[in-house]
């Protein structure tokens, strides 16, 4: 339903974006996940035609994606990394103004901004002014501001920046709600937790590249390793260090210590041998690799330093 | 072109500024004070200088001229002395501000149809009173020698030759009458510009811009919408500063108040074509505000001859003028309040305010639009 087609981006001092191609399928939750500086939200701007590209081309649907089609964004909402709300102006006067910039009929627009209201719990506050609002509040406005035209498909940059578990967790499942009522949804964020939890799909963005695609498993297979072992931390396994590097690649955290199984890794004789050295069962836990592990090993480097 | 999106912007944008309970004083309080501020404080009007007189002819004559110069309201006679040689310590003690001296043939002198002299000194480290005092000097000097040419005719005055001499258009010579209606300008211009570059780099500055781009919203749209807030806000605020100059200072409005308004207008498509153009330089409402402030509110005003006479500056900047839009709008302003002039004379003024306002508004709009990228 949405196609990037090699997109380059350049910026002045930077190449955000380098040879981009992805397919997002129609009610797919797509996650975009890469650390600061990937190029996420340029390739967020690219997709709503706020930008344009230096090369490739961008569909959604049967349209193309230009500065010039201000038609095709009735059918995208977009919300901004940062919020984008008028302090001084009650919620209800902010979705008012948004809502009417997509021309929808009075009566429309006030069913709407009452429904939205409600699902994301800020009815109560709909007349207050934004400045009183907290940030989680002022999320899940910015949230709805985008929405009331009823947009199929819904670009979301890090929406969850600077609120607490509680309004994340709000967020999380009003999304949800609107992927299931058939919203394709692109999601920008550097938690990998979030990428797994909430997207179907996954690509993995570093440097303006996209390194890796597919649902969480697909990612997560990529590994050459399909567990790691987490080994307690104690007088006799840092004897046994040497040991362990018999099955892999050991890294010294400060808690505890991670295995990393190399190839021809077979747990049971790892098991075995843990047992012949004298080593507890208990010291040990299977431990299902994340995509954290997978970008640093593509890249070397951690999602968020 | 939807006029709901347009109408959409303007209500938030009222919204926004009635809600603001520091800026909406600022626009209609704030004129008023300026204008008592430059009405009255700052006026150039110099009254009642002190004068050290020096007579040293003592005839009808010299009498009579000194008559001319107490009865004009703007000389007192402190001080009188006979000996030339003190009237320095009288201007050095800062006791008097002009030393008027009358030599002693000034009556034989008149009498014998020779030009007669009179001497004036002045305490020129007060150069502002100095000049003004001076021009009241030559106004009586002239007055008074008209008489004596009269006088001379035979005390028939001459016929269909008003040869008295008076500053036409504000005959009291005051600078308040002149510099009222700068206000207005100066006015239209601080409001209009300021509010329109801090209100665009605000929107830059919370990011809504960013969010009313990703909108179906056109450019012209969004341009428009932000530009008419602040074109009723000047005209309110002109309306504010034409009561207070009319019912407040007493200056009436000689002109057609319709044409007044139609060519405020013209000049606002300047103000605000400036406005737009500091909004795409700066990235804070603070740099909007110095930008503003610096690189063409100052410049403009000493200029445009609001602050300074046009007459009176180097020919360099005398035609430099010609091209600052508000030196334009100042003689319009003048032309219909204080002469009551209409159109026609003021063809070549309109004709250069207008052609400068579309310019830089297109090209504000060319380059507002261009660092929407
Ligand atoms: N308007 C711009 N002008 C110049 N450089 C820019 C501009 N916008 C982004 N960049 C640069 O492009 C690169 C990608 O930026 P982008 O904002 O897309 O990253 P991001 O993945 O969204 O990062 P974050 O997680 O911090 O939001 C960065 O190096 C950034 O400095
Ligand atoms: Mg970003």
């Amino acid at each position: 339903m949405i196609s990037i087609r090699h997109i380059s981006k350049q910026f002045p001092s930077v190449t955000a974006l380098d040879d981009v191609s992805l397919e997002i399928g129609e009610k797919e939750f797509f996650g975009l996940l890469g650390p600061n500086g990937a190029g996420k939200t340029t390739l967020m701007n690219l997709l709503v035609g706020y930008l344009s590209p230096e090369k490739g081309s961008i569909t959604i649907g049967d349209q193309e994606v230009t500065r010039e089609n201000l038609d095709i964004r009735n059918t995208i909402g977009f919300v901004p990394q940062s919020l984008a709300l008028y302090d001084e102006l009650s919620a209800r006067a902010n979705l008012e103004m948004f809502g009417k910039l997509f021309n929808l009929p009075h009566k429309l627009l006030s069913e709407r901004i009452n429904e939205r209201l409600n699902a994301v719990g800020l009815y109560e506050r709909r007349n207050d002014n934004v400045k009183t609002f907290s940030g989680g509040m002022k999320r899940r406005l910015n949230i709805i501001a985008s929405l009331l035209h009823d947009p199929g498909v819904l670009l979301c940059d890090e929406p969850t920046v600077g609120v607490d578990p509680q309004s994340r967790n709000a967020i999380f499942d009003f999304l949800e709600s609107l992927n299931a009522q058939g919203k394709t949804i692109i999601y920008t964020t550097h938690y990998m937790e979030e990428a797994e939890r909430l997207c179907s799909r996954i690509a993995i963005i570093d440097h303006g590249k996209i390194i890796a695609s597919g649902t969480s498993d697909e990612l997560i297979d990529m590994l050459p390793y399909e567990e790691t072992i987490i080994v307690a931390k104690n007088d006799s396994t840092m004897e046994h260090k040497a040991v362990l590097r018999e099955f892999g690649t050991v890294i010294e955290n400060d808690d505890h210590l991670l295995l990393k199984p190399g190839t021809g890794f077979a747990l049971s004789k790892f098991f075995t041998r843990v047992e012949q050295e004298g080593m507890k069962y208990r010291w040990f836990e299977l431990h299902r690799p994340t995509l954290e592990e997978l970008f640093l090993h593509l890249t070397g480097r951690r999602l968020r330093d | 072109m939807s006029f709901q999106r347009i109408l959409a912007l303007l209500a938030k944008e009222f919204g926004q500024l009635f809600k603001d309970k520091k800026l909406l004083p600022l626009v209609f309080v704030a004129p008023v004070m300026q204008l008592v501020f430059l009405g009255y404080a700052a006026s150039f009007d110099v009254k009642n200088i002190s004068v050290v007189l020096c007579d040293q002819d003592k005839t009808e004559a010299s009498r009579s001229l000194i008559e001319k110069f107490t009865n004009s309201g703007y000389f007192t006679i402190e001080y009188a002395t006979d000996d030339y040689g003190s009237i320095q310590n009288y201007i050095d003690d800062n006791k008097v501000e002009m030393a008027l001296v009358i030599p002693p043939k000034f009556g034989d002198d008149l009498a014998a149809k020779t030009p007669a002299k009179v001497q004036v000194l002045f305490d020129g480290s007060e150069g502002n009173t100095a000049a003004i005092g001076l021009a009241y000097v030559n106004q009586i000097i002239v007055q008074y020698s008209t008489k004596i040419l009269v006088q001379d005719l035979g005390g028939r005055p001459l016929g269909g030759i008003n040869a008295e001499v008076r500053a036409w258009y504000n005959p009291d010579l005051k600078s308040r009458n002149f510099m009222v209606p700068a206000v207005l300008v100066m006015i239209l211009l601080i409001t209009t510009m300021n509010l329109t570059s801090m209100a665009v780099v605000k929107e830059k500055e919370i990011g809504t811009l960013e969010q009313l781009m990703v909108t179906p919203i056109r450019p012209v749209e969004l341009i428009l919408g932000k530009l008419i807030p602040f074109v009723m806000i000047g005209f309110a605020n002109a309306t504010v500063v034409l009561l207070v100059m009319v019912f407040g200072f007493g200056i009436p409005i000689k002109g057609s108040v319709l044409l007044l308004f139609f060519l405020s207008l013209i000049f606002l498509l300047t103000t605000l074509g400036l406005g737009l153009f500091v909004s795409t330089i700066s990235k804070t409402q603070q740099q909007a505000m110095m930008v503003g402030q610096f690189f063409i509110l100052q410049p403009m005003m000493y200029l445009s001859g609001f602050a300074f006479p046009i007459d009176n500056m180097p020919v360099v900047l005398q035609i430099g003028s010609i091209a600052v839009p508000m030196r334009h709008f100042l003689i319009i302003v003048r032309s219909i309040v204080l002469k009551g002039i209409g159109l026609g004379p003021l063809l070549f003024p309109t004709a250069a305010l207008l052609i400068m306002g579309v310019s830089i508004l297109a090209a504000s709009v060319v380059r507002f639009h261009k660092k929407l990228d």
